[in-house]
């Protein structure tokens, strides 16, 4: 790829990575400042030791699923004008982008550039450090391409500490889906998150729901939004899981463990729900649950016309 | 009954999910296999490392089934038996005499089995003119064990069928546990003598495949014809495990070095390997006279429309009891112990291609089941 390609290339990417992350209500952002190495085994293509590593961006907050922790995510953005790489070469480049987060990580929490740059934030007394790769293709045969269930079977190197969560054409497009049509659903400006009650996290300090969405409910591939207004508290499962009377009653099980009947309607959304084919599992999934009362409303929140029980 | 934990219709999370995820159930492998599903990499397998990540999310109901069916299920597989019943003639109704209340007196069918009660009782459906389903559902209670294993639920079913136009009325159980086993037994029993008192068949006993049907020789030589597979849609299959247990009944052990070392050091022998069609325990039929083989694992590949992969099967005789000389009375039993498919596929595909492979090895057992028959009264060439 030429330099000017290159360039453009790198910028669509962070373009496509700070719409994406501004969805997830991943607004204050450290953006693109360099960290010195402070380590000598950090060690260049030319076998040299490396000067600095760059950091594309950094995300803090307080992590809802551990007690007493904040996260601090490291964010590294790949993109490619081109198709992702296929086979070995797409587990190549996986392997080779998750150890320059390794390393970028391991030199930024001893760094005091990070030090100064999250000064502002009130840190809880548990920091821990995450990467977050953006991976992303404008090739248009890509985009809705999962290359996440290509790599279940790369070999990982034990020495990487510090976990790496990777977002995919595919989770991309779900993320940015789910929360447009929650925002258009509600007719809101923001998207208030659910925090189900999982993880480590034992007090009852937490707030169980928040406008970002940790990174935890980011790989989860499902997404709990949470719905306030004068009259009623709804909640939405956007969940991206094909359609079946088992993956459906799985769902509503979360749905009516997360909402201790508090809530008065509770939604399921899928990417291929249709009623004219579901109707019937869809009664018999809620016959499981004939003792709650509230209001189930299936919906696919991929937009068809064969989808008028939709999320209005 | 409401405190009950089912796996199959229920997804965890959570703290119940963090209890799975550390017990003995889920390996380190599984964690972190299914954390790199859910596109986290980590490089430590160490559970203090792994759990924490993957119980903060919400697993998918496809993550969820993968990492039960790879573990809990690992030790309740559905194995299924056939056993065959002659009607009189192709056109009696063998259905009506199955309606009613059958079932009713359903505690004889668990009588005794300690701890355990029906959730659902044995239900008969007709489906169609050629098939009954009885399905049930038994829970076993066991309070030495932790919330995982406490309450157990067994499902099993029989499948009665009439083979196309023919006499033979074909039963197809599953069972995943012993308990299951024993019910599915009697209630075979019970709806062979429901029909035969309707005079619907001929015999009120099924004929099975067991240990018995075969000498030494045929049985060894049976399971080697198992592993040709049915091409192409099931390809030849490699032997990759199996139970031989040398027959004290039969003539001594020849001084051949090759088998002479097993006299007097070993009873039974777990061979775990691949390709272990090659060794001559299996390719040489002169010493299949003294030993029995009770269990063979065998790995084929498999191609139905556009699905390949590979899946695991275990073919094995199952006693009715563990008293002395019991495994003579073993059934053929045959389980999946893995299914691997080349592509991603959704959770109702994956079971039309488990409901597709069944119907493909019991084509297979018939098949070699018969062709060993047929070639008892012919003369040795």
């Amino acid at each position: 790829m030429g330099g000017e390609l290159s360039k453009k290339s790198g910028e669509i990417g962070e373009d496509i990575a700070q719409n994406l992350l501004a969805q997830l209500g991943w607004k204050l952002t450290l953006d693109n400042f360099s960290v010195a190495c402070n380590n000598d085994l950090h060690i260049n293509k030319n076998g040299n030791s490396k000067v600095s590593h760059g950091e594309d961006r950094v995300y803090i907050y307080h992590n809802p699923f551990h007690d007493d922790s904040s996260e601090i995510v490291h964010i590294s953005v790949k993109h490619t004008l081109n198709k992702y790489p296929s086979g070995a070469t797409l587990k190549t480049h996986l392997k080779e982008y998750i150890s320059e987060l390794q390393e970028t990580i391991d030199c930024a929490r001893y760094s005091p550039e990070l030090k100064t740059a999250i000064s502002s934030h009130v840190l809880r007394k548990n920091k821990k450090h995450s990467g977050l790769l953006v991976w992303v293709s404008s090739h248009p045969d890509e985009v809705n391409r999962n290359i996440i269930r290509d790599l279940v079977n790369v070999r990982l190197d034990c020495e990487w500490k510090y976990p790496v969560y990777l977002i995919d054409n595919a989770r991309a497009h779900f993320l940015a889906n789910a929360v447009s049509g929650a925002k258009e659903c509600f007719k809101a400006e923001e998207v208030e998150f659910f925090y189900p009650q999982m993880g480590t996290a034992i007090t009852a300090t937490e707030p169980r729901s928040g406008f970002f969405l940790p990174l935890e409910l980011v790989a989860s591939d499902i997404l709990p939004v949470l719905y306030k207004d004068s009259e009623r508290v709804e909640l939405v499962f956007y969940a991206n899981q094909h359609f079946s009377l088992d993956a459906y009653t799985k769902l509503l099980t979360y749905a009516m463990r997360f909402s201790y009947g508090l809530v008065s309607r509770i939604r399921i959304g899928m990417p291929d729900f249709n009623p004219a084919y579901h109707g019937n599992d869809v009664k018999s999934a809620r016959m499981k649950f004939s003792d709650r009362r509230e209001e189930i409303v299936p919906f696919c929140f991929n937009k068809t016309i064969l989808n008028p029980a939709s999320e209005d | 009954m409401k405190n009950q934990f089912d796996l199959n219709s229920n997804i965890l999370s959570g703290a119940e999910l963090r209890v799975l995820l550390n017990s003995d159930h889920i390996s380190y492998g599984e964690v972190q296999t299914t954390l790199k599903e859910k596109g986290v990499f980590v490089g430590s397998i160490d559970k203090s490392v792994t759990v924490p990540l993957l119980s903060a999310m919400l697993l998918t109901p496809d993550n969820f089934s993968r990492l039960i069916e790879a573990s809990v299920v690992r030790e309740s597989k559905l194995k299924t038996k056939i056993s065959t019943l002659q009607l009189i003639n192709k056109d009696v109704d063998w259905r009506t005499p199955l309606r009613g209340d059958i079932f009713d007196d359903d505690v004889i069918l668990i009588e005794e089995s300690e701890n355990l009660n029906f959730v659902e009782s044995p239900d008969v459906v007709i489906e169609g003119k050629s098939v009954v389903k009885i399905q049930y559902v038994v829970v076993k209670k066991d309070y030495s064990k932790d919330w995982l294993e406490r309450e157990i639920k067994f499902c099993g079913d029989v499948c009665v069928r009439q083979v196309g136009d023919s006499l033979a009325l074909e039963f197809l159980s599953h069972h995943t546990a012993k308990e299951t086993e024993s019910i599915n037994r009697k209630i075979i029993s019970l709806v062979s003598k429901i029909l035969n008192t309707s005079g619907a068949t001929s015999s009120v006993t099924p004929q099975g495949i067991n240990f018995d049907s075969f000498d030494n020789i045929e049985r060894i030589r049976f399971f080697k014809r198992l592993t040709s597979g049915m091409p192409p849609r099931l390809k030849v299959g490699n032997v990759d495990n199996m139970d031989i247990v040398l027959d004290e009944a039969a003539p001594e052990l020849p001084s051949d070095p090759q088998i002479a070392w097993m006299k007097n050091a070993v009873k039974g022998l777990k061979i775990d390997g691949e390709r272990l069609n090659n060794i001559f325990l299996i390719a040489d039929e002169m010493y299949y006279q003294y030993y029995h083989v009770r269990k063979i694992d065998v790995e084929f590949d498999f191609s139905l429309g556009a699905n390949s992969g590979s899946c695991g099967v275990c073919f094995s005789f199952s006693a009715p009891a563990r008293t002395e000389g019991a495994y003579k009375k073993g059934e053929l039993a045959y389980s999946f112990v893995k299914i691997v498919y080349d592509n991603a596929v959704n959770t109702e595909s994956k079971k039309n291609i488990n409901s597709d492979l069944e119907i493909i090895i019991k084509e297979l057992i018939n098949k070699h089941y018969k062709s060993m028959i047929d070639e008892r009264g012919v003369p040795a060439e």
